[in-house]
């Protein structure tokens, strides 16, 4: 019996594989009911030479050595052979992202070591050449790099995506688009990304602005109201060939049908993982809420203040302002985020929010990331030198879970 | 007229000219054989051999004996540049790792140095050419490295290699001369005298470098200089270092190599010295390896034992250091033969090893003088191809190379 079934029906999984390798017909999963507030964190690291600090394409033999370690999270190839992409299991909490994190940051610095490589967090490589980067020897990625030509080496950039679990398919929809509406915080928060191919670029998170050349970025369409509508618009791109799988959307907040989540795509990967734990429960809080709130759609005209709002938090960082959609009113991004986490505080009913609280507000209260890369730069910090100190950023571990820590460590060594 | 055509003439026989055609000769054909995909180190090769002692002998001996003192601050110039790559946490910290690549360089030495003595190479001229045969050719494998623009572990580890022997092979080569001198009746000296003679040599070399690094640290903290200008600083402690070293007769090769080490090593922050004068260093390396080349008389070629004895050389000197490399699996078997094979290159008393204390060594017998004529030979025509396929065998070229 199961085997008649084998034969007839093609395994979802097999399906999907297919439709992502670009070899099959597009196929879209039905969606995966998921517990709300689960969380999954995933982050795209720098590989990096020990001595010049430039991208080092050693992901595929650091991957050999971390196959060979038994965990729970998972280490995958990107799309260049100097990227190296982990994920980690089914979280519930802050407690729990923290702690496998910061298991992550020291198992793959030490495979990375071992095969004599450093290991970074941020958003872009400061000074590396896109046209010097390998693509990974898989069939995939050579298709992409087929499809997409140079912008596929383009995008050695290096973000952070948090997936979130939703009840149903509806409210996948109606959480994504409520949570793309405040995407642009996130991007301030994290923006690491000063510099692009050598030079400041004057913006806090240049890796925001090369997403954008790829089709199918941007947002979900505001017509998509529902899980039905999302499926309509689906097969319409994919009659014409425009889609395959839910990756061919590259938008900033996307539904995920095959795990049941939300994935929030817009961070640069933290230059200290432990941010990313703090991230991600700011996001998984602040998807929970909308969640138990009454539906808010924003009117048409909010898509042009989204493009503006998102432009605003690449180029300042922390220290831009936010038109709320809703109301109109522009607000400094640094107070927007203080009041949210004030107000999903009251509601949180994770033991530790505090403590992500914490670590974001002292991020806020030192400038950001992406403003003390900058301080080094002005410092007279070369290229490499800013390379250097986000590589000794991220190799500092967590001191505990609860207690306060330096935004700043290996400043010294400038 | 004729006064005209004298002057022509002179001008040809200026050593500065001739050296200065050689390596337009060599950039020339380099460039073309690039074209093709192939390595550009060997316009070097074909210039040299055709210019040298084997061809019309424009480039010979005497010629080049004119830039000795060109010659010995190039070496360790590309000495620094070797230890500048060595990462002393990583062979340390890795273990597994860094006791490999320790063991290949010993075991090299060791190997080699027992098979010369068993085919009746008296042990201790088995012995300094065993301690030659330790240190991998910095010239060959930078270019190659360069050439392909090869980055990767393999190209790592390799560098981490290239330092670690060519270290070991210097102090490995102090004691064996010393032996060797020891053993000259002639020169009439005990072997503690020379130990004692070469350790001094080493040892006001390694000062000499800690005391050119301090001033180049104190000199970067009292300008604050930042990192666009602090290359310029170096410059001007490499050449002190130089200068010290020639009027104490002490070792520069070992001196420029440990400034190298301590840039790298000491403080973090120079780590990250961006290469700005790559086109500089090319022509160096084929400047280098041109006069190597001309240095070349393929009539060592001719007899079969020595020839048959370097062949043996080259192949053992391989398999030695991939056996080594057993001893860690931080690297797949694929690298490993990789990386067995890039570390191929030998240095020799002629190209690498220009210190005026060794060049000047006499004394080896016959078959021991041809099986390093024969050696050389081989390293000037093999090894570069050798080292440009296994980087290509580790996959670590750019893409469409």
């Amino acid at each position: 019996m199961d085997s008649a079934v084998v034969n007839t029906v093609p395994p979802v999984d097999a399906a999907m594989a297919l439709a992502v390798a670009g070899q099959g017909p597009a196929f879209l999963p039905a969606f995966s009911q998921s517990t709300p507030g689960t969380m999954g964190i995933e982050l795209e690291l720098m590989v990096l030479d020990r001595l010049t600090y430039d991208l080092l394409p050693a992901a595929p033999d650091i991957l050999r050595l971390l196959n060979k370690t038994k965990r729970s999270w998972v280490a995958t190839p990107e799309i260049t052979t100097s990227m190296l992409e982990v994920a980690t299991s089914i979280l519930n909490n802050y407690e729990d992202a923290l702690s496998e994190v910061e298991e992550i940051r020291s198992t793959v610095l030490r495979a990375a070591f071992d095969v004599g490589a450093a290991i970074s967090g941020g958003g872009a490589h400061p000074f590396q050449r896109w046209n010097e980067q390998r693509i990974y020897p898989k069939e995939r990625y050579r298709e992409s790099a087929r499809k997409y030509g140079y912008l596929a080496k383009m995008f050695t950039v290096f973000g952070m995506h948090v997936h979130i679990g939703m009840p149903t398919a509806d409210d996948a929809i109606r959480v994504c688009a409520g949570l793309t509406q405040r995407a642009p915080l996130f991007i301030a928060l994290s923006a690491n990304s000063p510099c692009w191919q050598g030079e400041d670029s004057g913006f806090s998170s240049a890796r925001s602005n090369v997403v954008g050349a790829f089709p199918m970025s941007g947002t979900m369409p505001g017509h998509i109201r529902s899980w039905r509508d999302f499926v309509d618009h689906f097969d319409r791109l994919a009659q014409h060939g425009i889609v395959k799988s839910i990756k061919d959307f590259y938008w900033d907040v996307r539904p995920k049908p095959e795990y049941g989540t939300i994935e929030l795509r817009v961070l640069d990967t933290p230059l200290r993982p432990a941010y990313a734990a703090a991230f991600a429960s700011y996001a998984r809080e602040l998807c929970l809420e909308m969640l138990h709130s009454p539906t808010r759609w924003v009117d048409d005209g909010a898509r042009d203040l989204y493009v503006w709002n998102r432009f605003n938090a690449a180029k300042g960082g922390i220290e831009a302002q936010w038109i709320d959609p809703y109301s109109g009113v522009a607000s400094p991004i640094r107070e927007v985020v203080r009041d949210d986490l004030a107000k999903l505080a009251l509601r949180s009913t994770d033991p530790h929010f505090a403590a992500a609280r914490r670590v974001i507000e002292d991020l806020l209260d030192a400038g950001g990331q992406a403003g003390w890369l900058k301080e080094h730069i002005a410092d007279g910090a070369s290229m490499n030198d800013v390379a250097r100190v986000a590589s000794e950023a991220f190799e500092a571990p967590f001191p505990s879970s609860l207690q306060r820590w330096s935004v700043t460590p290996g400043a010294e060594a400038r | 007229m004729d006064e005209v055509l004298s002057n022509i003439e002179l001008l040809l026989l200026s050593p500065l000219a001739a050296i200065g055609a050689a390596l337009l000769l060599s950039q020339v054909i380099g460039v073309a054989l690039q074209r093709r995909g192939l390595p550009k180190l060997y316009g070097a090769v074909v210039a040299g051999l055709a210019l040298g002692t084997s061809g019309v002998g424009m480039v010979d001996a005497p010629l080049l004996g004119q830039f000795q003192e060109l010659l010995n601050a190039a070496s360790a110039l590309v000495l620094f540049e070797v230890g500048r790559k060595m990462d002393l946490g990583w062979l340390c910290r890795s273990k597994r790792q860094g006791l490999a690549l320790g063991l290949g360089c010993l075991a090299r030495g060791v190997v080699c140095a027992l098979l010369l003595w068993l085919f009746g190479v008296p042990l201790v001229e088995a012995a300094l050419i065993g301690s030659i045969l330790i240190a991998v050719n910095p010239v060959v494998y930078a270019s190659m490295t360069s050439d392909s623009q090869a980055s990767g572990v393999v190209t790592y580890a390799g560098a981490n290699a290239l330092g670690l022997s060519n270290l070991l092979g210097l102090l490995a080569l102090s004691v064996s001369l010393a032996w060797l001198r020891a053993s000259d009746l002639a020169l009439g000296s005990t072997l503690f005298d020379e130990l004692i003679k070469q350790s001094v040599k080493l040892m006001l070399g390694a000062l000499i470098a800690v005391f050119c690094y301090g001033a180049y640290a104190v000199a970067n903290r009292i300008a604050k200089a930042q990192a666009s200008v602090r290359p310029g600083i170096l410059l001007a402690a490499l050449l002190m270092d130089l200068g010290l070293c020639s009027v104490s007769s002490s070792s520069s090769l070992v001196s420029l190599l440990l400034m190298g080490l301590l840039l790298r090593n000491a403080e973090s922050r120079e780590n990250v010295f961006q290469a700005q004068i790559r086109t500089g260093q090319e022509i160096g390396y084929a400047l280098l390896f041109m006069m190597s080349a001309a240095l070349v008389d393929l009539k060592q070629l001719a007899g079969w034992l020595p020839v048959l004895l370097a062949l043996l050389l080259f192949a053992v000197r391989m398999l030695v250091t991939r056996l080594s490399l057993a001893v860690s699996d931080a690297w797949s078997p694929g690298k490993k033969n990789a990386m067995a094979i890039t570390l191929c290159s030998l240095a020799s008393v002629g190209s690498l090893v220009v210190d005026t204390s060794i060049a000047q060594t006499t004394g080896m017998s016959g078959l021991a003088a041809n099986v390093m004529g024969a050696l050389l030979a081989l390293n000037v025509l093999v090894a570069p191809a050798l080292t440009w396929w296994g980087l290509r065998l580790a996959g670590e070229v750019r893409e469409g190379e």
